[in-house]
Parts: C-alpha cells; sequence; structure tokens
C-alpha cells in the first residue's frame, strides 16, 4: 500500500476522544439502568417475576454474554484446530474477473 | 393483460439470464441489475390471490402444476428477494466475467419461482435449480478451498433435495393426489412419512443443525458477490417453505388458532444457539456473518414452528429485515476482503482510517441485527420472540432467544466491526471501497432503517395484520439495557479480562463427521471390498486354479507312471532307468507327445478296466 500524503484520518486513536466515549459508554450504561425508573409500563410482569424496579434486561444481556463466554470458551478447547487442519490454507485469492480499472 | 398478470416473474431472471453472455460489459452491467429491478416492478404491481400458468402435466395429480400464486406471504419474499438481486448486482458492477452472472441469475431465478410456485412438484423443480445454480456460483471462486466447499455443498443439497422429493411424493400419494403447497395438505396429525421427509429436506436448506454445516463452508468460500448471493436466498428460501407448510390453515385462521408443529421451536432455538457460539470462536469475518445467517433463520424457523398468524407475519418480517442487514455486512466485509485481500481478524484491524464510509455502514448493518431501535431488526425480531412465549411469561424458547439476541449483538454486532475497523492496526491502509460498492450499501443502510422506522409500511407487507406495538415506551427501555448488558460484557471481556483476542484457528463441526466420515468409509470399503477380492484372486486365481492346472498338467503322466510301475519292474529295469522312463513320461505328457503304441496300450488298458467295472457293475 502507498503512504497517504494527506494527514491520516486517526480520530479513534486520539487519547482525549477514547476517554470521552469510554464516559459516553458508562453513562448510556447507567442512563439505560435509571430508564427503568421510569414508570410508563402499567402492568409490568416480570418474565422471572422479579419485582418491577429490577433492571432484568440490563442483567440478562451481561448474564448471557458471561454464558456464551464460558460455553463457547469451553467448547473451544475441544474444537478449535489449527488452520491448516482441512488441508493447506490458500491465499485469499480473487475471482480473475474483477476489473482493475475500477479499483 | 390477463396473460401478463399470469406470467411467473422467475422466468424474468431464469430466461433473462440466457442472454447476459452475449451483451458486451458496458451493458451487461447495466442489465443485470436491470432484469431484477424489472422483476421487482412486475411483483409489487401484480395483484394478490391471482395464480397462472396452471400445466396439468400429469395424469396422477388432481390439480394441474401452478407456476404462478401470488399472496402475501409469496409477495413479501417475492418483493425482497428482487429488492436483493437488485442492490447485490451494483454491488458486483465490478465484476468483469459473464459465467457468475448468469449462475446468480439462474439462482435468484429458482428463489422467485420457489416462492411464488403454488403446487409442491413446482416448488421441487426451482428448488433443484437453486441447488445447481448456487453450486456454480460456490465453484466461481476458483480455489481449491472453492471445489472443495462446492462439492461437499452440492451433495448435501442432493440429499437435501432428495429427501424433498421422497416427501413430496408420499405425500401427494396420502393426499390423494392433491399437489397444492397449502398447510392443509402439510398435515401433521396425519403423522405419515412424507411430511417427515419434506422437513428434512426443507432443514437441510434452512441450516439446521446438524445438516446446516456446509453454510459457514460454502458461503465465505465463493466469489465475493457470489457469497453476497447466496447469503440471501437458500436460508430464506426454506424458511418461506417452512411458513406456507406449518402456518395455520384457514379453518385454524378463522377459529383463531395456531399452526406450526412444536419440535421446530426447538429446532430453531437450537440454530439460534449454534450460531453463536461458533461465531465466538470464529476468526473469519465471512464465517461470522454465515454463522449469524443460521443463528437468524433460527429465529424465523421459531416462528414457523409457534405458528400463529402472528408468528408467520414476525418471521416474515424478520426474514425481510435480515435480507437487508447480512447482505450489508456481507457487502461490508466483503468490500474489506476485496480491498486488503484478507479476511481474518488476525490480520485486519485498524482499517477505520482508510474506510470511514464502509465502516459506517458495517455499523448500520451491525445495529440492525443486533435490533438497535429505529433499525429494522427492532420491529421484526421481537415479534418472534413475543410469539415465542405463547402466552406465557416464561418459558425456554423465549429464553433461549434472548440469549442468542445477546449473542448476535456480541459478535455480529460488536467484535466484528471491532476487529476490522478498529482493534490492532496491522498497518493496511487499503483504499475506501469503489463507489459502487458503496452506493449498494448505503441503499441497503437507507432500508435497514427506512423499516426500522415506517414500520406500518413493512407490516402492510406481511401475510397476517400484525398489531404488534414495537415502539412502546418499555420495549425500548428494555432492548436498551440488554444492548448496553451485552456491550458492557464485550467490553469487560476484551479489555479488562483480555479474552477475546483472535487466534488463527477453525473449529470443528458438524461436517466433520461426513469430511473425516466419507475418507474413513472409503478406505473401510477400500480395504474391505478390495481386501475380499484380493483374497479371492489369491484363494481362486492364484491357489485353487494353479492347483487344478498343474493337477490335470501332471495327471495323465502320473497315471501312466503308476501304470508302467510294474511293467518296468517285470523288465528289470534299475532305479535311475525307471527314473529317467519316468522323466521322460512326464515330458510327454506336457507336450502331448505319446508314441503310438504306447497310445494303443494305454487305451487298451483302460478298456480292460473299464469291462472289468462294468462286469462288478452288472455283478
Amino acid at each position: 500500500m502507498e503512504p497517504s500524503t494527506t494527514k491520516e484520518f486517526d480520530w479513534f486513536d486520539k487519547p482525549k476522544v477514547r476517554k470521552g466515549l469510554f464516559r459516553t459508554f458508562i453513562g448510556l450504561c447507567i442512563l439505560s439502568i435509571i430508564l427503568q425508573f421510569t414508570p410508563p409500563d402499567a402492568h409490568h410482569h416480570g418474565h422471572f417475576g422479579e419485582p418491577w424496579w429490577v433492571p432484568a434486561y440490563a442483567i440478562l444481556g451481561f448474564a448471557a454474554c458471561a454464558v456464551i463466554f464460558l460455553v463457547a470458551k469451553t467448547l473451544g478447547f475441544v474444537l478449535k484446530r489449527k488452520e491448516d487442519y482441512w488441508g493447506v490454507v490458500e491465499d485469499e485469492t480473487l475471482p480473475e474477473d474483477i476489473d482493475e480499472s475500477i479499483r | 393483460m390477463n396473460l401478463f398478470a399470469e406470467f411467473p416473474p422467475a422466468l424474468i431472471l431464469i430466461l433473462g439470464a440466457l442472454a447476459v453472455p452475449l451483451l458486451p460489459l458496458a451493458i451487461r452491467r447495466i442489465y443485470v441489475i436491470a432484469l431484477p429491478l424489472a422483476a421487482l416492478l412486475y411483483i409489487i404491481a401484480l395483484p394478490e390471490s391471482t395464480t397462472g400458468w396452471e400445466v396439468g402435466l400429469f395424469e396422477f395429480t388432481k390439480d394441474p402444476l401452478q407456476f404462478l400464486r401470488v399472496d402475501k406471504l409469496s409477495k413479501a419474499f417475492g418483493i425482497i428477494f428482487a429488492l436483493n438481486a437488485v442492490i447485490a448486482f451494483i454491488f458486483a458492477f465490478y465484476v468483469k466475467g459473464s459465467s457468475q452472472h448468469v449462475a446468480a441469475l439462474l439462482y435468484i431465478g429458482g428463489a422467485l419461482g420457489a416462492v411464488f410456485s403454488g403446487d409442491l412438484l413446482s416448488l421441487y423443480v426451482f428448488w433443484e435449480l437453486m441447488a445447481v445454480a448456487s453450486t456454480i456460483v460456490i465453484i466461481s471462486r476458483k480455489t481449491e478451498q472453492a471445489k472443495g466447499a462446492a462439492f461437499r455443498y452440492v451433495m448435501i443439497h442432493l440429499l437435501g433435495g432428495l429427501l424433498l422429493l421422497a416427501g413430496i411424493i408420499l405425500t401427494i400419494q396420502h393426499n390423494g393426489g392433491d399437489i397444492r403447497f397449502i398447510p392443509e395438505n402439510i398435515n401433521l396429525a396425519d403423522k405419515h412419512w412424507g411430511i417427515y421427509f419434506i422437513v428434512a429436506g426443507i432443514l437441510v436448506n434452512v441450516g439446521a443443525v446438524p445438516l446446516g454445516s456446509w453454510l459457514a463452508d460454502s458461503y465465505p468460500s465463493a466469489s465475493l458477490t457470489g457469497g453476497l448471493v447466496l447469503s440471501a436466498y437458500t436460508t430464506k428460501t426454506s424458511v418461506y417453505a417452512l411458513l406456507r407448510g406449518f402456518g395455520p390453515t384457514e379453518a385454524q385462521l378463522a377459529a383463531g388458532d395456531a399452526g406450526g408443529w412444536e419440535p421446530l421451536i426447538w429446532v430453531g432455538c437450537i440454530m439460534a444457539i449454534y450460531g453463536i457460539i461458533y461465531a465466538f470462536l470464529e476468526n473469519d469475518m465471512l464465517r461470522i456473518i454465515a454463522f449469524a445467517i443460521v443463528s437468524q433463520a433460527g429465529f424465523m424457523v421459531v416462528g414457523a414452528g409457534v405458528g400463529t398468524a402472528a408468528a408467520v407475519s414476525g418471521a416474515t418480517a424478520h426474514a425481510m429485515v435480515c435480507v437487508l442487514y447480512i447482505s450489508l455486512l456481507w457487502m461490508s466485509s466483503a468490500a474489506v476482503l476485496y480491498r486488503t485481500g484478507k479476511s481474518k481478524f488476525t490480520d485486519l484491524g485498524g482499517l477505520y482510517k482508510s474506510m470511514p464510509l464502509t465502516l459506517i455502514f458495517a455499523v448500520i448493518g451491525a445495529a440492525t441485527i443486533a435490533a438497535a431501535p429505529f433499525t429494522g431488526g427492532f420491529v421484526s425480531k421481537p415479534i418472534i420472540i413475543a410469539e415465542s412465549l405463547q402466552g406465557s411469561y416464561f418459558n425456554w424458547p423465549w429464553l433461549l432467544l434472548e440469549i442468542a439476541s445477546v449473542g448476535v449483538v456480541f459478535h455480529a454486532g460488536l467484535k466484528l466491526p471491532y476487529f476490522v475497523f478498529f482493534g490492532k492496526d496491522r498497518g493496511l491502509r487499503p483504499k475506501e471501497a469503489p463507489p459502487s460498492m458503496l452506493f449498494a450499501m448505503l441503499i441497503l443502510a437507507i432500508l435497514c432503517i427506512f423499516a426500522g422506522v415506517n414500520k406500518d409500511f413493512l407490516y402492510s407487507l406481511l401475510p397476517y395484520d400484525v398489531s404488534f406495538k414495537a415502539y412502546s415506551w418499555a420495549k425500548v427501555v428494555h432492548q436498551f439495557q440488554l444492548l448496553m448488558g451485552a456491550a458492557l460484557g464485550f467490553y469487560i471481556l476484551l479489555k479488562v479480562l483480555k479474552v477475546l483476542k483472535p487466534t488463527p484457528t477453525i473449529s470443528l463441526d458438524f461436517d466433520w463427521f461426513y469430511r473425516k466420515g466419507t475418507p474413513l468409509l472409503y478406505t473401510g470399503l477400500d480395504k474391505s471390498l478390495n481386501g475380499i477380492n484380493a483374497f479371492a484372486k489369491t484363494v481362486f486365481v492364484d491357489k485353487i486354479a494353479d492347483w487344478v492346472c498343474r493337477f490335470f498338467d501332471a495327471a495323465p503322466s502320473r497315471a501312466l507312471c503308476a501304470l508302467m510301475f510294474p511293467v518296468w519292474k517285470m523288465k528289470g529295469l534299475s532305479e535311475e532307468a525307471i527314473e529317467d522312463q519316468r522323466e521322460m513320461f512326464y515330458r510327454m505328457a506336457r507336450r502331448g507327445t505319446f508314441a503310438i503304441g504306447l497310445t494303443v496300450f494305454l487305451a487298451v488298458v483302460l478298456l480292460a478296466l473299464l469291462s472289468l467295472f462294468t462286469g462288478i457293475a452288472a455283478i
């Protein structure tokens, strides 16, 4: 690849931006919990029989991640193999019929 | 106008495909976009409850073959199929060759033919057309991997096709020659084998565990546009077939009852979970999307299994939206592969710096598959999840689908964009995707959001009326919480525990059994059958035949020697002389050259022996 002459777009690599994004992320997490306490759901009935103030979906989202991680990681020990398990790994050759002029 | 209105839209693509190789490149590029566009406009214009092209081909059927049946269900699938084809061919503007396009058009034509066919036999014909054409699409990548994958693909699809055909024949026979493809004819109460064969054949194509590993094996091995085209049709056509077969019958609809079949709910749940587990282990971006297809198809299979009018509508809506976001995700990944020549997370990273527009489109696709509010996924997937509860507040299918929803946020929504566009900067600075690819992604991104914002428009296309209130405050909050919970989980695993590092590995799948099993079977048959062959040769040809030959070769001389031995003794010959005589006899017997006198003598002896034996026998 030829090095670009103009200055590179690296917005997400700036420490300030990263910090800001992290704070926004944590802020949104907290906001999602706070929204549980807004009361427009008149006929609340928890799927797990939990009281109305429990942010069940936030817990579900987080817990499901943990479960998927644990199950997949465990299965990974059994199922993961080297890339050349089914034979030689080919280069990502592209079909010949690509129009170079468009690239 | 009647003749025109009865023309099956599939034929526009199938007949149109034949002209593709004849056209010069510049015209061909426009033509392949115009063809599905014409089909799309035609499908939109087709009036509902139209039937046509009825051909009374076979005497054993009660009804004629029906190549065109238009109702809301077939029209919904027809519209999204044709629309996706238009966008896919815009994306494929860069392709110079024509063979891929011909195969792709035949394949999409097959899919349109299948969803618009009104009977089981014409469904089967288009089903097999899809299998054959899609195999050609896969081979067109022209790598050894693609050839191997295409071979496995066609084998498993021929198996699926045969199961479907067997099921169709048994079902038609059971129904007394009624070939119409309607829920009434897929009657589970009868419990005959035909239905099970049909379901098995469809499940092969929908990518159900354990027969679905062809999907992640073949789609990423196809050419860039090949994989894009394939990702939309085979699984969705099968979803259509399940919804058509297991949706509510007229009588059930009138009574407000559900069709469906409970085992399908579990098949769908297993698919949904299987997809996310394998996507978690995967290192290749295209294979992650392939597993996402399986996972999302699982939701639709659940919809067919529940079988209420709302579930069928929800599954239809989700199939339509799924075509859009899977295509969008595939395009963004294919654009990365096109520019960098790499598709593995261990080779990619930091691409946002040089492909920012592709990143934006990938994120919109990721948000839609994650069912973020104001995207298509948010108004389609929750219908299926809500219907999976079947009136209760909790059941296992519901929980499994919610976990699968989180899983899809995790791998397709976060992991895929993160490791391709952010993650470790590998120093790759490719150019932004070509304009045709960006334009195709832009259309899809707009459609993904359009479907989410204008949910009533989406719902108006569905087979049954939907009263689902997607944008209730509670639902928005719950989904927001689910997304943030999943994102927090991802963040902790990635940055705090640092356990998400991609590894240059593959994961064994159910295809291990036939990829390892068939060589084993071959070796087994080779060893056993050829072993029997070799044994038979040694025993019968080499040993017994040889022995028999030698026996009959040596027998006359041995008999002669035995006869002559007393004569030689009487003549008083020495041991050496007898041995010489014996040698001479053996030589003469082998050559067949006996002296005349000796022959006469032997003949007399033989006659004497014969008369002696007959004399004894007479006594």
